[in-house]
């Protein structure tokens, strides 16, 4: 079994939070993002004040967009070892986290648009980079259903020794439910459920955070039990 | 057919009793209501808590914790309520 | 005591459903406990919160705390009655769930009453709390009917229980949180008050 191959693969996931984490905080300055309120003018200086950042910054988001498959596949064989058969809800997942990757590439996008043009006007470059901030949070509406089929595939392996441990499961439901409230950000520029406020922002953030953390030492811990290889019926 | 829980049905009857008496005493709107809403609000969760998930009988950490919840909840709900309000 | 209690003396340090599922538990009352000190923090500072509350229809908070209590006692005893190899554990899991979409169908109609007078998700702060807290939670009970739902087809046709304890356990135990959640969401949102000298 190629324990090591896997092992490297897992590491594509800290490798993408980092990079993610990168273009947000030092590079744009938006981690904790700035409210909806904002004037045209205020949005614009700030991006003009830094646009390096935000051009090396969407670099950044599309390849960490293009850099985490190996991470995703790992999960991807655990979920459809456990499976067995015909793997409906792995193959949801792996779609689903397919279309959510394709919001990271289009958020790191429309910054690179909001900071190409210094010379444009005000509006236009808040418009680019309100949608980065959209795509930045909303991405909460596929990955809910993403996290509940991952719960549900883990929480129906019915060996005695599951493949994936069982809190793992219960945990990505927890995620899922907690996730759901980024999908209103459009309606609020203030309050918490506004792309900066709590429910929509930090709560979702920080689930999300004990997500990846906890997703790369299930999988590690299961390939050094070799649980691919495991023949249970 | 099904046995009856007396001991579950009492707190049932408890719980109801208590969410109407709740429902009542907000209606005096005097600085007292609050505490009285939160105090009871708190007391039933800890009632569904305890009696109908179990967790009376459960291993100290899962009672340590959700005492811990209900503590900390109700501090922080008293505390918002009394002292922020000006 | 009768004898459906005289089992709740052997569970003693028996983990309710499986460990794994309080992960979900105390998640969720961590989040939950966030979001009403956030609720409970705006409508102590602001006092336009109070005039959208006094909109709210108290008496059906109150006959929806009344419909949840009673459907986790029915699920409560659905386990009681697997516990005991009884065949009324579908009955239970049929009358939790018939009390479950009463719950639903009361908030459809409360929710219709705030739209159609003009109470929207984002027209005023404490509407936006309202919508998202109960819709929030909503979600929480259309999960728990699903897995009713599944409950209930895993009864023989006597209508006794035929899966796991454990399965029954948990899923009972998830129930009784949208109970919980409830509880407390009625409290604050319904009955607290401004606590001002307003």
């Amino acid at each position: 079994m190629r324990q090591g191959a896997l092992r490297l693969g897992v590491f594509a996931g800290p490798i993408w939070g980092t990079l993610f984490f990168v273009a947000l905080w030092p590079l744009m300055h938006i981690f904790p993002p700035y409210s909806p309120n904002l004037g045209a003018a205020e949005v614009a200086a700030h991006i003009r004040s830094h646009q390096t950042g935000f051009l090396v910054g969407g670099i950044l988001l599309m390849t960490a967009s293009a850099i985490v498959w190996p991470f995703i596949a790992v999960i991807l064989m655990f979920l459809k070892k456990i499976e067995r058969g015909i793997p409906l809800w792995t193959t949801v997942t792996a779609l689903v986290f397919t279309y959510g990757q394709v919001t990271v590439f289009l958020c790191g996008l429309a910054f690179t648009m909001a900071a190409f043009r210094p010379d444009a006007s005000n509006e236009m470059i808040r418009a680019w980079s309100d949608l980065g901030m959209f795509l930045l949070v909303i991405p909460a509406i596929p990955g809910t259903t993403q996290y509940l089929a991952t719960g549900a595939i883990i929480l129906q392996d019915d060996r005695p020794k599951p493949i994936l441990p069982r809190w793992y499961g219960y945990l990505n439901i927890w995620v899922g439910i907690l996730s759901a409230p980024g999908a209103v950000v459009g309606l609020f520029k203030m309050g918490p459920f506004a792309w900066n406020g709590i429910a929509a922002f930090w709560i979702p953030a920080v689930v999300f955070g004990v997500w990846i953390t906890a997703t790369q030492l299930i999988l590690l811990s299961a390939i050094k039990r070799n649980a691919l290889l495991d023949d249970q019926p | 057919m099904t046995a009856v829980s007396k001991r579950l049905t009492l707190f049932w009857l408890v719980l109801v009793a208590v969410s109407v008496l709740s429902f009542e005493s907000s209606l005096f709107g005097t600085r007292a209501a609050g505490a009285i809403v939160i105090v009871i609000g708190l007391t039933k969760a800890w009632i569904v808590g305890r009696e109908f998930m179990e967790i009376r009988a459960a291993p100290l950490i899962l009672r340590a914790l959700f005492q811990a919840w209900v503590l900390v909840l109700g501090t922080a709900l008293l505390a918002v309520t009394y002292l922020l309000a000006a | 005591m009768t004898a459906a209690d005289n089992r709740s003396e052997a569970l003693r340090g028996h983990i309710p459903g499986e460990p794994g599922l309080w992960v979900l538990i105390f998640g969720d009352l961590l989040v939950f406990g966030i979001l009403f000190v956030t609720y409970a923090v705006n409508l102590a500072t602001d006092v336009t919160m109070s005039v959208s509350q006094a909109k709210l229809d108290r008496g059906l908070g109150l006959l929806n705390t009344v419909l949840l209590l009673s459907s986790s006692w029915c699920i409560a005893h659905a386990v009681i009655a697997a516990r005991r190899g009884s065949s009324g554990v579908r009955q239970m899991i049929l009358a939790a769930m018939a009390l479950g979409v009463a719950f639903v169908g009361v908030k459809v109609v409360e929710w219709g009453g705030h739209i159609g007078a003009g109470d929207t998700l984002n027209s005023s702060s404490f509407f936006t709390f309202y919508f998202m807290y109960t819709g929030i939670h909503l979600l929480h009970v259309l999960i728990g009917l699903g897995v009713l739902t599944w409950l209930a087809t895993r009864c023989d046709t006597n209508g006794a229980w035929s899966g796991s304890p454990a399965t029954l356990e948990g899923s009972a135990v998830f129930w009784h949180l949208v109970d919980l959640l409830w509880v407390m969401i009625f409290a604050l949102v319904y009955l607290l008050r401004h606590a001002g000298p307003a």
